[in-house]
């Protein structure tokens, strides 16, 4: 898997987050019919470098392990801008700590890479999972409705047709091209909640091509406390939440990250 | 006086016969004849009309001129089978200027039932072609088969159909089988697969209750699309047969469900396509999932090659299983390779080569029976 590098950004360090890391480490390692690993890069703060060195070298035997500190913000976006940075594969994916990828999640990702090179974003099928590992829901599945992508659109690849009538898309574990990452701008900070959101409303928007494959490839922790999603769903009352996906749809267009005048939240936002 | 008078006559109406029998003869060993093939309005279901046009094809290029007798003169050739299928000179029945004599064969498929016995008078060799025993039966009264229209020869897709003709005509039939073949455009792809279930049926109303059982048992499955394998155009087409085998390809699985199929050409094309069939089990199991010993004794069913079910009500559920595999990339690969051990035996060129044998036979068979007509006794003496 020469073509992918694995971006895992971890912010905080605990005796939880380590249980939750192995095993997205593990998801890794346990991948079939895969002739080599793909590189990993964890970017981490400052603060947790000591911790995080020691996990390391738990993995330093079975995997291309690299650490990425970084100085600056710490929000997930930032996280991640900087690692693509460093990136010198074709493609990235993004593995929340609390995440894993499902055994033959590289297998797909070369065959789909390798049969459509012209798409810039695969995102994977992901089953939402709560605690008890209980599956909940699918996210990104949709686009292979045709009543979703509407009677002009392709069934497999998400439009803005469908991003406008449903928002429910998730870029954790897709295989996004690094070089069309960085040319559109990346994740923008400034945008809460709805930040993958305005990516992909933003990559659209560029001519950017995304597809889903459709094949279960990721496990997401739908219910983890203390989780960004789980922040968000617990601190954000519906006008906040609304105010995002008005800021979201104003942003797409505009290539850089702007400042968002957070003064309107709660003033012009109606809710229906 | 009189009495050699007669005797002249009779000598010359002899030697007439005698001529005309000879002529004939000559055509059929010169390849001469004309083989007739009467082809259905209605072209439901399509591989039936495709096999008669292949058919057609095989004797036009054994050198034999083909006529397709279509039942009205506004017939429309089928748009949906490759133009080098369905190059031939369309006669309505109702052409004056059609003529059979003794040395020509008509090919009358099982549709035509209820008006084979309107073809009893005509001199030329009549042949039924049997792919459905239900077309067969539609039209014929109790107690009358296609013998009593003076048809002995059919020719037939498969083993099955030809035991249930002997055992329940009393081997009375003088009956031929080959395989049907599956053209090469049906074929595997490099494309991944989608998450589409092709859907073939020949009761709309059955086809739209399992889809609505499957969407009411799996609704996490909504976005699941069903693939009616048509045009995308309004109103939908049937679509060309090359169309509908890149269609099928891309699609992971296929639901079929035809009762009164004897022999099953879909399953074949989605095996031969890598797609995995769903099957309800027609009264007539399919010939090819079923091995015989040397003796023609079925002795094992390849229930393996794809999935196929007795129980209507069971194949929402094995939609929603096969699925999740589908998902998890999870299909087993001894079911691709059971299915590819079936297909291989179902060639268009062994279809042909068998198509043209049997075709041949007949011909073989009519040409002895005209030359025994020279050496029979003469009882009228």
């Amino acid at each position: 898997m020469n073509n992918l590098t694995i971006i895992i950004p971890i912010h905080e360090y605990n005796e939880q987050i380590e249980k939750y890391l192995d095993k997205a480490i593990e998801s890794i390692i346990k991948q079939k019919d895969v002739e080599n690993l793909p590189k990993i890069m964890v970017v981490h703060s400052k603060s947790i470098e000591k911790e995080i060195s020691t996990f390391k070298n738990k993995y330093l035997d079975r995997l291309d392990f690299n650490l990425l500190i970084n100085n600056d913000k710490t929000d997930y976006q930032s996280q991640v801008n900087l690692a693509v940075k460093s990136v010198t594969t074709e493609y990235f994916s993004v593995l929340e700590f609390d995440d894993e990828y499902s055994n033959t999640f590289f297998k797909k990702i070369k065959k789909y890479t390798d049969y459509y090179n012209d798409i810039d974003v695969f995102l994977p099928i992901i089953i939402e999972v709560d605690d008890n590992n209980n599956g909940v829901k699918f996210t990104n599945e949709t686009v292979w409705a045709q009543q979703f992508v509407g009677e002009n659109g392709e069934i497999g690849y998400l439009n803005t047709n469908t991003l406008n009538q449903y928002t429910d898309f998730k870029l954790s574990g897709s295989a996004i091209k690094t070089s069309k990452f960085i040319e559109i701008g990346g994740y923008k900070s400034n945008i809460e909640l709805t930040f993958m959101y305005e990516f992909l409303l933003r990559a659209l928007n560029n001519g950017c091509k995304i597809f889903t494959i459709p094949k279960i490839s990721y496990k997401h922790l739908t219910t983890r406390e203390n989780s960004l999603f789980n922040y968000y769903l617990k601190n954000m009352n519906p006008n906040e939440r609304n105010f995002w996906f008005e800021t979201a749809k104003k942003e797409y267009s505009y290539m850089s990250d702007r400042e968002i005048d957070k003064t309107k939240i709660n003033k012009s936002i109606i809710v229906q | 006086m009189s009495e050699t008078l007669a005797m002249t006559e009779i000598q010359k109406a002899d030697h007439e016969k005698i001529e005309k029998l000879q002529t004939a003869l000559n055509n059929l060993k010169d390849k001469k004849s004309k083989i007739i093939f009467c082809v259905p309005e209605n072209h439901q279901p399509s591989v039936s009309v495709y096999e008669i046009y292949l058919h057609a094809t095989v004797v036009k290029n054994m050198g034999f001129e083909v006529i397709i007798l279509t039942e009205k003169p506004e017939y429309i050739i089928p748009y949906w089978i490759e133009e080098n299928l369905i190059d031939f000179k369309h006669i309505p029945m109702s052409d004056p200027k059609l003529s059979v004599s003794i040395d020509d064969i008509m090919v009358i498929p099982d549709v035509y039932s209820n008006i084979m016995e309107q073809t009893k008078n005509l001199p030329c060799l009549r042949v039924g072609f049997l792919q459905s025993i239900d077309y067969m039966m539609n039209s014929l009264i109790p107690g009358v088969d296609w013998k009593s229209f003076g048809v002995n020869d059919i020719i037939t897709t498969s083993k099955m159909l030809k035991d249930i003709l002997n055992i329940y005509y009393h081997n009375k039939f003088n009956v031929k089988t080959y395989n049907i073949g599956i053209p090469n455009y049906f074929s595997k792809t490099n494309e991944p697969q989608k998450p589409v279930i092709s859907i073939i049926g020949r009761n709309p109303n059955e086809i739209s209750k399992l889809v609505k059982l499957f969407y009411a048992k799996f609704p996490q499955y909504g976005w699941v699309t069903f693939d009616p394998m048509l045009t995308k155009s309004k109103p939908p087409q049937t679509m060309r047969r090359i169309d509908f085998a890149k269609r099928l390809q891309g699609n992971f699985a296929a639901v079929w469900i035809d009762r009164i199929s004897s022999f099953g050409t879909f399953p074949l094309e989605c095996m031969k396509s890598g797609v995995i069939p769903i099957c309800l089990k027609p009264d007539i199991l399919p010939e090819y999932l079923i091995e015989r010993d040397e003796n023609d004794i079925a002795f094992k069913f390849n229930h393996d090659a794809g999935v196929w079910t007795d129980n209507f009500y069971d194949i929402p559920i094995i939609i929603g299983d096969l699925i999740i595999k589908f998902l998890d990339d999870n299909i087993p690969t001894e079911m691709y390779d059971n299915m590819d051990k079936i297909v291989i035996k179902y060639s268009q060129e062994d279809s042909k080569k068998q198509i043209e044998e049997i075709y041949t036979n007949l011909i073989n068979e009519r040409i002895k029976l005209l030359e025994s007509a020279f050496t029979k006794p003469d009882n009228s003496k």
